[in-house]
Protein backbone atom coordinates (compact mmCIF):
# COMPACT_ATOMS: atom_id res chain seq x y z
CA UNK A 1 0.00 0.00 0.00
CA UNK A 2 1.10 3.48 -0.95
CA UNK A 3 0.74 7.01 0.57
CA UNK A 4 -2.05 7.76 -2.09
CA UNK A 5 -4.14 5.27 -1.37
CA UNK A 6 -3.54 5.61 2.54
CA UNK A 7 -4.58 9.41 1.81
CA UNK A 8 -8.13 8.32 0.69
CA UNK A 9 -8.73 5.76 3.65
CA UNK A 10 -11.01 6.28 6.65
CA UNK A 11 -12.09 4.23 9.76
CA UNK A 12 -15.96 3.98 9.84
CA UNK A 13 -15.75 1.27 13.07
CA UNK A 14 -19.09 1.70 14.92
CA UNK A 15 -18.36 4.66 17.86
CA UNK A 16 -15.95 6.43 15.18
CA UNK A 17 -16.23 10.60 15.24
CA UNK A 18 -13.48 10.95 13.13
CA UNK A 19 -11.79 8.23 11.54
CA UNK A 20 -8.92 10.21 9.65
CA UNK A 21 -6.34 9.92 8.60
CA UNK A 22 -5.19 7.01 9.64
CA UNK A 23 -2.19 6.29 11.81
CA UNK A 24 0.30 3.96 10.30
CA UNK A 25 2.36 1.45 12.32
CA UNK A 26 5.20 0.19 10.62
CA UNK A 27 6.41 -3.37 10.21
CA UNK A 28 7.75 -3.53 6.99
CA UNK A 29 8.50 -0.48 4.49
CA UNK A 30 9.59 -1.45 1.18
CA UNK A 31 11.08 1.93 -0.95
CA UNK A 32 11.39 1.49 -5.03
CA UNK A 33 12.18 4.61 -6.99
CA UNK A 34 10.19 5.46 -9.77
CA UNK A 35 10.39 7.71 -12.47
CA UNK A 36 8.77 11.37 -11.93
CA UNK A 37 5.69 11.73 -13.46
CA UNK A 38 4.86 15.41 -13.50
CA UNK A 39 1.03 15.66 -15.46
CA UNK A 40 0.12 12.74 -12.99
CA UNK A 41 0.88 14.04 -9.73
CA UNK A 42 -0.57 17.60 -10.70
CA UNK A 43 -3.52 16.14 -11.86
CA UNK A 44 -3.93 14.20 -8.49
CA UNK A 45 -3.21 16.66 -6.33
CA UNK A 46 -6.09 18.43 -5.98
CA UNK A 47 -7.91 15.15 -4.51
CA UNK A 48 -4.83 14.67 -2.03
CA UNK A 49 -4.75 15.82 1.95
CA UNK A 50 -1.64 17.96 2.72
CA UNK A 51 -1.88 17.36 6.13
CA UNK A 52 -2.79 13.69 5.82
CA UNK A 53 0.08 12.94 3.30
CA UNK A 54 2.70 15.04 5.56
CA UNK A 55 1.65 13.37 9.02
CA UNK A 56 2.08 9.99 6.77
CA UNK A 57 5.60 10.59 5.91
CA UNK A 58 6.27 11.42 9.28
CA UNK A 59 5.24 8.05 10.70
CA UNK A 60 6.49 6.02 7.31
CA UNK A 61 9.25 8.63 6.58
CA UNK A 62 12.39 7.12 9.37
CA UNK A 63 11.70 3.60 8.45
CA UNK A 64 12.94 4.28 4.68
CA UNK A 65 16.48 3.63 3.69
CA UNK A 66 17.26 6.78 3.32
CA UNK A 67 14.93 8.35 5.83
CA UNK A 68 12.04 10.09 3.81
CA UNK A 69 12.62 13.77 4.92
CA UNK A 70 9.83 15.43 6.65
CA UNK A 71 7.33 17.41 4.17
CA UNK A 72 7.14 21.53 4.77
CA UNK A 73 4.93 22.33 7.31
CA UNK A 74 3.05 24.49 4.82
CA UNK A 75 0.87 23.17 1.76
CA UNK A 76 3.34 23.94 -1.15
CA UNK A 77 0.48 24.05 -3.66
CA UNK A 78 -2.85 25.74 -3.58
CA UNK A 79 -5.10 23.56 -5.70
CA UNK A 80 -6.17 26.57 -7.83
CA UNK A 81 -2.62 26.91 -8.69
CA UNK A 82 -0.20 24.09 -9.05
CA UNK A 83 2.39 25.63 -11.34
CA UNK A 84 4.11 27.70 -8.11
CA UNK A 85 5.51 23.65 -7.48
CA UNK A 86 9.38 23.54 -8.45
CA UNK A 87 11.00 20.51 -9.21
CA UNK A 88 12.39 19.53 -5.58
CA UNK A 89 8.89 19.39 -3.85
CA UNK A 90 7.55 17.78 -6.39
CA UNK A 91 10.03 15.20 -6.77
CA UNK A 92 9.75 14.64 -2.52
CA UNK A 93 6.01 14.57 -3.09
CA UNK A 94 6.12 12.23 -5.93
CA UNK A 95 8.21 9.92 -3.80
CA UNK A 96 6.35 10.41 -0.59
CA UNK A 97 3.01 9.18 -3.06
CA UNK A 98 4.00 6.52 -5.38
CA UNK A 99 7.64 5.50 -4.09
CA UNK A 100 6.86 3.93 -0.52
CA UNK A 101 5.18 1.01 0.56
CA UNK A 102 3.69 -0.06 3.97
CA UNK A 103 4.13 -3.91 3.10
CA UNK A 104 3.51 -5.27 6.90
CA UNK A 105 1.84 -2.96 9.74
CA UNK A 106 -1.35 -1.66 10.69
CA UNK A 107 -3.68 1.15 10.03
CA UNK A 108 -5.28 2.68 13.57
CA UNK A 109 -8.08 4.88 14.12
CA UNK A 110 -7.32 7.53 15.05
CA UNK A 111 -10.16 8.04 17.29
CA UNK A 112 -11.26 3.93 18.81
CA UNK A 113 -7.79 2.73 18.18
CA UNK A 114 -9.07 -0.35 15.56
CA UNK A 115 -6.14 -1.46 14.40
CA UNK A 116 -6.97 -2.24 10.72
CA UNK A 117 -3.91 -4.84 9.51
CA UNK A 118 -2.15 -4.23 6.57
CA UNK A 119 -0.13 -7.34 4.75
CA UNK A 120 1.45 -8.35 1.31
CA UNK A 121 1.01 -4.54 0.90
CA UNK A 122 -3.19 -5.06 1.10
CA UNK A 123 -4.61 -3.32 3.88
CA UNK A 124 -8.02 -4.89 5.18
CA UNK A 125 -10.49 -2.43 6.36
CA UNK A 126 -13.24 -5.01 6.74
CA UNK A 127 -15.66 -4.75 9.66
CA UNK A 128 -16.77 -7.58 12.10
CA UNK A 129 -20.22 -7.59 12.17
CA UNK A 130 -20.22 -6.22 15.74
CA UNK A 131 -18.27 -3.35 14.70
CA UNK A 132 -20.92 -1.84 11.85
CA UNK B 1 -46.71 -8.28 -8.93
CA UNK B 2 -44.86 -4.97 -7.68
CA UNK B 3 -47.14 -1.62 -8.65
CA UNK B 4 -45.48 0.02 -11.40
CA UNK B 5 -44.99 3.62 -9.50
CA UNK B 6 -45.73 6.32 -11.86
CA UNK B 7 -42.60 8.18 -13.21
CA UNK B 8 -42.26 11.97 -11.98
CA UNK B 9 -40.53 13.51 -15.11
CA UNK B 10 -40.90 12.14 -18.75
CA UNK B 11 -38.02 13.77 -20.11
CA UNK B 12 -35.43 11.42 -18.19
CA UNK B 13 -37.61 8.88 -17.26
CA UNK B 14 -39.05 6.65 -19.69
CA UNK B 15 -42.41 4.96 -19.41
CA UNK B 16 -42.51 1.19 -19.64
CA UNK B 17 -42.73 1.63 -23.16
CA UNK B 18 -40.09 3.82 -23.91
CA UNK B 19 -37.71 1.54 -21.20
CA UNK B 20 -38.49 -1.30 -23.95
CA UNK B 21 -37.29 1.01 -26.52
CA UNK B 22 -34.48 1.26 -24.88
CA UNK B 23 -33.89 -2.25 -23.89
CA UNK B 24 -34.22 -3.35 -27.49
CA UNK B 25 -31.64 -0.37 -28.58
CA UNK B 26 -28.98 -2.05 -25.27
CA UNK B 27 -29.84 -5.42 -27.09
CA UNK B 28 -28.81 -4.21 -30.79
CA UNK B 29 -25.57 -2.27 -29.50
CA UNK B 30 -24.66 -6.13 -27.90
CA UNK B 31 -25.20 -7.82 -30.62
CA UNK B 32 -23.16 -4.99 -33.00
CA UNK B 33 -20.12 -4.55 -30.63
CA UNK B 34 -16.89 -6.09 -30.55
CA UNK B 35 -16.60 -9.17 -28.19
CA UNK B 36 -13.80 -8.27 -26.31
CA UNK B 37 -10.92 -9.93 -25.27
CA UNK B 38 -10.77 -11.87 -22.06
CA UNK B 39 -7.96 -10.93 -19.90
CA UNK B 40 -5.39 -14.08 -19.37
CA UNK B 41 -6.78 -16.26 -16.34
CA UNK B 42 -4.32 -19.20 -16.89
CA UNK B 43 -2.45 -18.58 -13.46
CA UNK B 44 -6.16 -19.43 -11.17
CA UNK B 45 -7.32 -23.15 -11.33
CA UNK B 46 -10.29 -24.93 -10.07
CA UNK B 47 -9.78 -24.46 -6.53
CA UNK B 48 -9.35 -20.55 -6.79
CA UNK B 49 -13.19 -20.54 -8.07
CA UNK B 50 -14.26 -22.04 -4.60
CA UNK B 51 -13.01 -19.01 -3.14
CA UNK B 52 -14.10 -16.29 -5.59
CA UNK B 53 -16.54 -15.52 -8.21
CA UNK B 54 -15.91 -17.41 -11.66
CA UNK B 55 -16.01 -15.01 -15.00
CA UNK B 56 -18.98 -15.48 -16.82
CA UNK B 57 -21.59 -14.11 -19.32
CA UNK B 58 -22.05 -11.40 -16.84
CA UNK B 59 -18.31 -10.85 -16.97
CA UNK B 60 -18.18 -10.90 -20.53
CA UNK B 61 -20.99 -8.33 -21.01
CA UNK B 62 -19.61 -6.07 -18.88
CA UNK B 63 -16.26 -5.69 -20.45
CA UNK B 64 -17.64 -6.22 -23.83
CA UNK B 65 -19.60 -2.41 -22.76
CA UNK B 66 -15.88 -1.37 -21.21
CA UNK B 67 -14.10 -2.01 -24.78
CA UNK B 68 -16.68 -0.56 -26.79
CA UNK B 69 -16.33 3.06 -24.61
CA UNK B 70 -12.37 2.78 -24.92
CA UNK B 71 -13.30 1.91 -29.07
CA UNK B 72 -15.31 5.01 -28.94
CA UNK B 73 -13.02 6.94 -27.11
CA UNK B 74 -10.11 6.56 -29.58
CA UNK B 75 -12.04 7.46 -32.35
CA UNK B 76 -13.41 10.51 -31.00
CA UNK B 77 -10.18 11.67 -29.45
CA UNK B 78 -8.54 14.65 -31.12
CA UNK B 79 -9.83 18.50 -31.25
CA UNK B 80 -12.90 17.20 -33.51
CA UNK B 81 -14.23 14.68 -31.40
CA UNK B 82 -14.16 17.70 -28.36
CA UNK B 83 -15.87 20.11 -31.31
CA UNK B 84 -19.14 17.49 -31.78
CA UNK B 85 -19.18 16.65 -28.06
CA UNK B 86 -19.24 19.93 -26.37
CA UNK B 87 -21.51 20.43 -29.66
CA UNK B 88 -24.08 17.91 -28.92
CA UNK B 89 -23.33 18.51 -24.84
CA UNK B 90 -25.28 22.03 -25.99
CA UNK B 91 -27.74 20.92 -28.09
CA UNK B 92 -28.69 18.00 -25.77
CA UNK B 93 -29.36 20.36 -22.42
CA UNK B 94 -31.30 18.97 -20.21
CA UNK B 95 -33.53 17.00 -22.75
CA UNK B 96 -33.06 13.92 -24.27
CA UNK B 97 -31.29 11.63 -21.29
CA UNK B 98 -30.50 8.74 -23.13
CA UNK B 99 -29.12 10.31 -25.97
CA UNK B 100 -26.89 12.36 -23.85
CA UNK B 101 -25.50 9.51 -22.67
CA UNK B 102 -25.14 7.65 -26.31
CA UNK B 103 -23.02 10.33 -27.36
CA UNK B 104 -21.40 11.50 -24.23
CA UNK B 105 -18.30 9.55 -24.32
CA UNK B 106 -15.96 9.89 -21.34
CA UNK B 107 -12.11 11.33 -22.60
CA UNK B 108 -8.55 9.36 -21.72
CA UNK B 109 -7.87 12.71 -20.36
CA UNK B 110 -10.64 12.64 -18.24
CA UNK B 111 -9.38 9.28 -16.22
CA UNK B 112 -7.47 9.66 -13.47
CA UNK B 113 -9.00 7.59 -10.85
CA UNK B 114 -10.82 4.55 -11.69
CA UNK B 115 -12.84 2.31 -8.60
CA UNK B 116 -13.99 -1.66 -9.07
CA UNK B 117 -16.20 -2.51 -6.08
CA UNK B 118 -16.51 -6.12 -5.48
CA UNK B 119 -13.71 -6.80 -7.88
CA UNK B 120 -13.26 -10.68 -7.70
CA UNK B 121 -11.10 -12.20 -10.32
CA UNK B 122 -10.17 -8.67 -10.92
CA UNK B 123 -10.64 -8.96 -14.90
CA UNK B 124 -12.94 -5.72 -15.71
CA UNK B 125 -10.03 -3.36 -13.90
CA UNK B 126 -7.65 -5.09 -15.61
CA UNK B 127 -9.04 -5.14 -18.73
CA UNK B 128 -9.50 -1.59 -18.50
CA UNK B 129 -5.76 -1.17 -17.54
CA UNK B 130 -4.60 -2.73 -19.96
CA UNK B 131 -6.77 -1.15 -22.87
CA UNK B 132 -5.58 2.46 -20.85
CA UNK B 133 -1.94 1.10 -21.31
CA UNK B 134 -1.85 0.24 -24.80
CA UNK B 135 -3.42 2.99 -26.13
CA UNK B 136 -0.91 5.47 -24.77
CA UNK B 137 1.61 3.00 -25.72
CA UNK B 138 -0.09 3.75 -29.31
CA UNK B 139 0.85 7.52 -28.51
CA UNK B 140 4.10 7.39 -27.73
CA UNK B 141 4.79 5.13 -31.43
CA UNK B 142 3.31 7.49 -33.35
CA UNK B 143 4.76 10.20 -31.57
CA UNK B 144 8.21 8.28 -32.04
CA UNK B 145 7.77 7.65 -35.70
CA UNK B 146 6.51 11.82 -35.90
CA UNK B 147 10.17 12.29 -34.75
CA UNK B 148 11.61 9.74 -37.37
CA UNK B 149 10.01 11.60 -40.18
CA UNK B 150 10.61 15.46 -38.93
CA UNK B 151 13.90 14.68 -39.80
CA UNK B 152 13.35 14.75 -43.10
CA UNK B 153 10.96 17.00 -43.65
CA UNK B 154 9.97 19.49 -40.55
CA UNK B 155 6.87 21.15 -42.14
CA UNK B 156 5.38 17.24 -42.59
CA UNK B 157 4.31 17.25 -38.92
CA UNK B 158 0.89 15.79 -39.97
CA UNK B 159 -2.18 16.30 -37.81
CA UNK B 160 -1.99 12.84 -35.82
CA UNK B 161 1.32 13.23 -34.59
CA UNK B 162 0.13 16.26 -33.53
CA UNK B 163 -2.74 15.40 -31.94
CA UNK B 164 -0.74 12.50 -30.29
CA UNK B 165 1.96 14.23 -28.91
CA UNK B 166 -1.21 16.59 -27.61
CA UNK B 167 -1.98 13.51 -25.85
CA UNK B 168 1.44 12.07 -25.05
CA UNK B 169 1.98 15.27 -23.12
CA UNK B 170 -0.81 15.06 -20.85
CA UNK B 171 -0.90 12.28 -18.73
CA UNK B 172 -0.90 8.87 -19.36
CA UNK B 173 -1.15 7.27 -16.02
CA UNK B 174 -3.94 6.45 -13.65
CA UNK B 175 -4.42 5.02 -10.84
CA UNK B 176 -6.94 2.01 -10.61
CA UNK B 177 -8.14 1.34 -6.78
CA UNK B 178 -10.08 -2.33 -6.01
CA UNK B 179 -12.03 -3.38 -3.04
CA UNK B 180 -13.66 -6.64 -2.35
CA UNK B 181 -15.10 -7.79 1.25
CA UNK B 182 -13.16 -11.25 0.42
CA UNK B 183 -9.80 -11.07 1.05
CA UNK B 184 -9.07 -14.28 -1.92
CA UNK B 185 -10.51 -11.79 -4.44
CA UNK B 186 -8.14 -8.73 -3.29
CA UNK B 187 -5.38 -11.58 -3.74
CA UNK B 188 -6.18 -13.11 -6.91
CA UNK B 189 -6.76 -9.30 -8.51
CA UNK B 190 -3.54 -8.51 -7.76
CA UNK B 191 -2.33 -11.78 -8.97
CA UNK B 192 -4.74 -11.20 -12.57
CA UNK B 193 -3.02 -7.53 -13.07
CA UNK B 194 0.90 -8.81 -13.35
CA UNK B 195 -0.41 -11.92 -14.89
CA UNK B 196 -1.70 -9.51 -17.86
CA UNK B 197 1.76 -7.18 -17.90
CA UNK B 198 1.04 -4.78 -15.06
CA UNK B 199 2.76 -4.31 -12.61
CA UNK B 200 1.74 -5.24 -9.02
CA UNK B 201 1.15 -2.14 -7.65
CA UNK B 202 -0.97 -0.64 -10.72
CA UNK B 203 -4.12 -2.13 -9.27
CA UNK B 204 -4.21 -0.51 -5.94
CA UNK B 205 -6.58 -3.11 -3.61
CA UNK B 206 -8.20 -2.72 -0.75
CA UNK B 207 -10.34 -4.91 1.49
CA UNK B 208 -13.37 -3.64 2.83
CA UNK B 209 -17.37 -3.59 2.85
CA UNK B 210 -18.15 -1.81 -0.75
CA UNK B 211 -16.30 1.75 -1.23
CA UNK B 212 -17.31 2.39 2.54
CA UNK B 213 -13.60 3.39 3.56
CA UNK B 214 -13.23 6.13 0.58
CA UNK B 215 -16.53 7.21 0.18
CA UNK B 216 -15.16 10.91 2.12
CA UNK B 217 -11.97 11.07 0.28
CA UNK B 218 -12.70 10.04 -3.00
CA UNK B 219 -16.45 12.01 -2.75
CA UNK B 220 -16.90 13.56 -7.05
CA UNK B 221 -13.16 11.87 -7.70
CA UNK B 222 -14.07 8.39 -9.61
CA UNK B 223 -13.68 9.01 -13.14
CA UNK B 224 -14.82 5.27 -14.15
CA UNK B 225 -16.69 3.34 -11.68
CA UNK B 226 -17.23 -0.87 -12.23
CA UNK B 227 -19.72 -2.97 -10.23
CA UNK B 228 -20.95 -6.19 -10.67
CA UNK B 229 -22.70 -6.66 -7.47
CA UNK B 230 -24.55 -10.01 -6.30
CA UNK B 231 -28.15 -9.21 -8.22
CA UNK B 232 -29.19 -12.84 -7.74
CA UNK B 233 -32.40 -12.57 -5.76
CA UNK B 234 -32.21 -15.09 -2.51
CA UNK B 235 -33.61 -14.86 0.76
CA UNK B 236 -32.02 -11.96 2.79
CA UNK B 237 -30.29 -14.05 5.39
CA UNK B 238 -28.19 -15.25 2.27
CA UNK B 239 -26.51 -12.04 1.46
CA UNK B 240 -22.56 -12.16 2.72
CA UNK B 241 -21.81 -9.57 5.16
CA UNK B 242 -18.70 -11.18 5.35
CA UNK B 243 -16.04 -13.09 3.11
CA UNK B 244 -17.02 -16.75 1.54
CA UNK B 245 -18.32 -17.17 -2.33
CA UNK B 246 -21.83 -16.50 -1.30
CA UNK B 247 -20.80 -12.93 -1.18
CA UNK B 248 -19.98 -12.95 -4.86
CA UNK B 249 -23.93 -13.34 -5.98
CA UNK B 250 -26.31 -13.54 -3.23
CA UNK B 251 -28.67 -10.42 -3.48
CA UNK B 252 -31.40 -10.94 -0.99
CA UNK B 253 -34.73 -9.72 -2.16
CA UNK B 254 -35.28 -8.61 -5.75
CA UNK B 255 -31.33 -9.08 -6.13
CA UNK B 256 -31.38 -5.63 -4.78
CA UNK B 257 -30.21 -5.72 -0.84
CA UNK B 258 -26.62 -4.83 -1.94
CA UNK B 259 -26.86 -3.05 -5.37
CA UNK B 260 -29.57 -0.55 -3.03
CA UNK B 261 -26.34 0.08 -0.97
CA UNK B 262 -23.88 0.95 -3.36
CA UNK B 263 -26.59 3.65 -5.42
CA UNK B 264 -25.70 5.99 -2.47
CA UNK B 265 -21.95 5.40 -2.65
CA UNK B 266 -21.64 5.47 -6.44
CA UNK B 267 -23.65 8.47 -6.58
CA UNK B 268 -21.47 10.29 -4.34
CA UNK B 269 -18.28 8.81 -5.79
CA UNK B 270 -18.54 9.66 -9.35
CA UNK B 271 -16.98 12.79 -10.58
CA UNK B 272 -19.04 15.50 -12.06
CA UNK B 273 -19.44 16.00 -15.25
CA UNK B 274 -17.54 13.62 -17.21
CA UNK B 275 -17.79 10.46 -14.57
CA UNK B 276 -19.19 7.15 -16.05
CA UNK B 277 -20.30 3.87 -14.11
CA UNK B 278 -21.10 0.37 -15.24
CA UNK B 279 -23.14 -1.79 -13.11
CA UNK B 280 -24.36 -5.26 -14.25
CA UNK B 281 -27.95 -6.25 -13.41
CA UNK B 282 -30.72 -8.64 -14.39
CA UNK B 283 -34.81 -7.88 -14.98
CA UNK B 284 -35.15 -9.18 -11.32
CA UNK B 285 -33.79 -5.96 -10.17
CA UNK B 286 -36.41 -4.01 -11.70
CA UNK B 287 -33.46 -1.73 -13.06
CA UNK B 288 -36.47 0.63 -14.51
CA UNK B 289 -36.84 1.58 -10.79
CA UNK B 290 -33.01 1.85 -10.65
CA UNK B 291 -32.97 4.16 -13.11
CA UNK B 292 -36.05 6.50 -11.92
CA UNK B 293 -34.67 6.54 -8.42
CA UNK B 294 -31.02 7.60 -9.32
CA UNK B 295 -32.27 10.00 -11.26
CA UNK B 296 -34.69 11.78 -8.92
CA UNK B 297 -32.73 11.30 -5.71
CA UNK B 298 -28.92 12.30 -7.23
CA UNK B 299 -29.36 13.69 -11.03
CA UNK B 300 -27.46 10.65 -12.37
CA UNK B 301 -28.76 9.45 -15.74
CA UNK B 302 -29.05 5.61 -15.63
CA UNK B 303 -29.48 4.24 -19.09
CA UNK B 304 -29.44 0.79 -20.46
CA UNK B 305 -26.35 0.30 -22.36
CA UNK B 306 -26.21 -3.45 -23.13
CA UNK B 307 -28.23 -6.07 -22.97
CA UNK B 308 -28.07 -9.92 -23.55
CA UNK B 309 -29.68 -12.89 -23.15
CA UNK B 310 -27.64 -15.54 -21.25
CA UNK B 311 -29.22 -18.78 -19.88
CA UNK B 312 -32.52 -17.87 -17.37
CA UNK B 313 -31.38 -14.32 -17.04
CA UNK B 314 -31.06 -11.00 -18.91
CA UNK B 315 -28.16 -9.34 -18.38
CA UNK B 316 -28.23 -5.45 -18.60
CA UNK B 317 -25.29 -3.16 -18.23
CA UNK B 318 -26.56 0.25 -17.35
CA UNK B 319 -24.54 3.10 -18.00
CA UNK B 320 -24.95 5.69 -15.28
CA UNK B 321 -23.83 9.83 -15.90
CA UNK B 322 -23.85 12.44 -13.91
CA UNK B 323 -26.00 15.61 -14.53
CA UNK B 324 -24.83 17.77 -11.29
CA UNK B 325 -22.28 18.14 -8.66
CA UNK B 326 -22.76 15.45 -5.75
CA UNK B 327 -23.93 17.82 -2.85
CA UNK B 328 -24.34 16.29 0.45
CA UNK B 329 -27.49 16.74 1.14
CA UNK B 330 -28.87 13.38 0.42
CA UNK B 331 -25.86 11.79 2.26
CA UNK B 332 -27.86 10.68 4.72
CA UNK B 333 -31.31 9.68 2.87
CA UNK B 334 -32.43 5.78 3.39
CA UNK B 335 -32.54 4.43 0.33
CA UNK B 336 -35.48 1.93 1.52
CA UNK B 337 -37.79 1.45 -1.25
CA UNK B 338 -41.50 1.29 -0.39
Amino acid sequence: MRLLTHNFLRSNVKGTENGYPLIIEVTTVRCEESPVDREFLLSLLPKVDYPALRSAVRQLGPHCDPPLPDLPEDMPWSDEDLTSLDDATISSLHRALFDVYLVEGYLVCPDTGRKFPVKDSIPNMILHEDEI
Amino acid sequence: MVEYHPLRSEDHNPTTAEYARLNNDAERRAKECRSAKMPCLSHLCRRDYDDVYEPSDDTYLLIDAIGMDVDAMMTTEGEEGERRRRRDDRRGGEKRGGDIIEKKIIRRDDIEITLEIGCGTGVPTVYLATRLRDMAADDRRVVARGEDDATEDDANDDDDVVAAKKKTSNSRRVAHFVTDINADAIRITKSTATMNGLSHDDVRAIGCDLASELLDELENDVDVLIFNPPYVPTPDEDVGSTAGIEASWAGGADGRVVIDRALPQIARLLAYPHGVAYVVVVDDNYPERIMQLMYERYGILVIPWLRRRARNEYLTILKMTTTRMYSGQTRERDFALT
